[in-house]
Parts: C-alpha cells; structure tokens; sequence
C-alpha cells in the first residue's frame, strides 16, 4: 500500500445516517456499493398492491461502460504513465465537518481508501391518472 | 511517461453539506483510484398514462437475460442489447398494448 497522510478532523456531525449508509474513522482498502432502486409513484386513485421485479427492467442488467484506453496511456499512447508523490507535509486537515444527512450506500471517510468503485442504477415511474 | 506530485499543506476550514446520496462517497484523505457509475431512467420516458399498472412479473422469472460482459462502449453495448432481443421486446409490447385497449373497451362497454 501506497504511504498515506493523516487525516486530522477537528469536529465531525452528522445528523442523519439511513439507507445502508456508513461513516468510518479510519483507513480502508476498498469500498464497492451497489445501489438498486425502484421509484414508483402511483398519482391513481387504485392504490398500490403490485410486486415489483428488478429483471423487468433493462436498466438494471445493462453492462458497465469500460474506460477508454486513452484515459491511461501518455499522449502518444507509447508509454504507460506513471505516478509518483511526496508528502511533504503528512497530514490532511479539515475543521469542522458537517452533514445534513446520508442515504443509500453512501460513505463519509475520514482517512485513506485504496479503491472505489460505486454504482446507482435508479428507475423512475410515474402513473398517471386519465385515459390513453 | 512519469508523473511526480508533491503534497504540501491541505487544510480545510469547514465542509457544509446537505446531502450524501445513492452510492456516493465524502472522503477526508487520500485515495488510489475512484470509478461512479449512476444510471437513472426518469420521466418523461417512464411516464405511464394507462388504466394498466405496467410492472407485470418477468417470464419466467428465473429465465433472465444474463447481463453481457461486454467490452463495447456503453451506448453499443445498449444497442446490441435491444437489438438481441427485438423479438422479446416487440412482443412484450404487442402483448401490453393489446391489454390496454382491450381493457380500454372493456371499460367504455
């Protein structure tokens, strides 16, 4: 692992942490949150009884875009770029952090984390009253 | 090519936020590397305006196509998607806008 800086925070509030939501003091290797969710809004008078199925939904089962490989090769795309840094000073310092509120699979770190790969996948649907 | 990044002082007063939300991530610290991927599908392509609730169960429900490890581009692998499954999605269709109307003159009868 790569040599970190410190994290020094001075006052940290959180007032609201819902929905699979985390807040950690402290290093990390790897954070990976998945997020599925179906939003419905039902403006009929009917009311809502239906189960609902994520596999109903392309959206939900659509491949990942890959990144491009220009993205990590040098301007010629001979070489790889490499990348190497000095901490001259070892710490990293915020005051005062405050949050209102966290929600579905969300994460306040205070330290180093080796890698992030977070992914949302959300779909909406409004029912609406009145005749096709 | 080589890249060399000095970190000298970071120092933050206060961080006033109002909202962390859907996969997100607020970090005092360092990182290797950070991928977000977010995929929303809103009004108005999933307004609905139909005496149907159009949430019918797959079927069946465990002979779902395998989501493709595709290294295509998002919008190409989106395509071949649609396109794979033409026949299953016109007929989906078909299926859910007979119902309609059928329901439609049902409900005028």
């Amino acid at each position: 692992m790569v040599l970190r800086r410190t994290s020094v925070v001075g006052l940290l509030s959180a007032n609201d942490i819902s929905l699979s939501s985390i807040v950690r003091i402290g290093d990390q290797e790897q954070f990976e949150p998945r997020l599925r969710a179906l939003a419905v809004v039902d403006d009929t008078d009917r009311g809502w009884t239906e189960e609902v199925y994520f596999p109903s939904y392309p959206l939900f089962q659509l491949p990942r875009p890959e990144w491009p490989d220009s993205l990590t090769a040098s301007v010629d795309g001979t070489e790889p770029i490499i990348l190497s840094k000095t901490d001259a000073n070892p710490a990293i310092r915020a005051g005062v952090v405050n949050v209102i509120a966290m929600a579905g699979s969300s994460l306040l770190l205070v330290g180093s984390c080796g890698k992030v790969e977070a992914e949302a996948r959300l779909k909406k649907i409004r029912i609406v009253r009145g005749r096709a | 090519m080589q890249v060399h990044i000095v970190n000298h002082s970071l120092s933050v007063g206060s961080i006033r936020m109002i909202g962390v939300s859907s996969s997100s991530l607020v970090q005092v610290g360092d990182t290797d590397w950070i991928s977000l991927y977010s995929y929303f599908d809103s009004p108005p392509d999933s307004l609905v305006r139909l005496p149907l609730v159009p949430l019918a169960a797959p079927d069946p429900l465990d002979d779902q196509p395998e989501a493709e490890d595709t290294s295509s581009f998002f919008w190409e692998s989106m395509n071949e998607w649609e396109t794979q499954h033409a026949d299953m999605l016109e007929e989906q269709q078909e299926q859910f806008w007979s119902e309609a109307f059928n329901n439609l003159e049902e409900d005028d009868s």
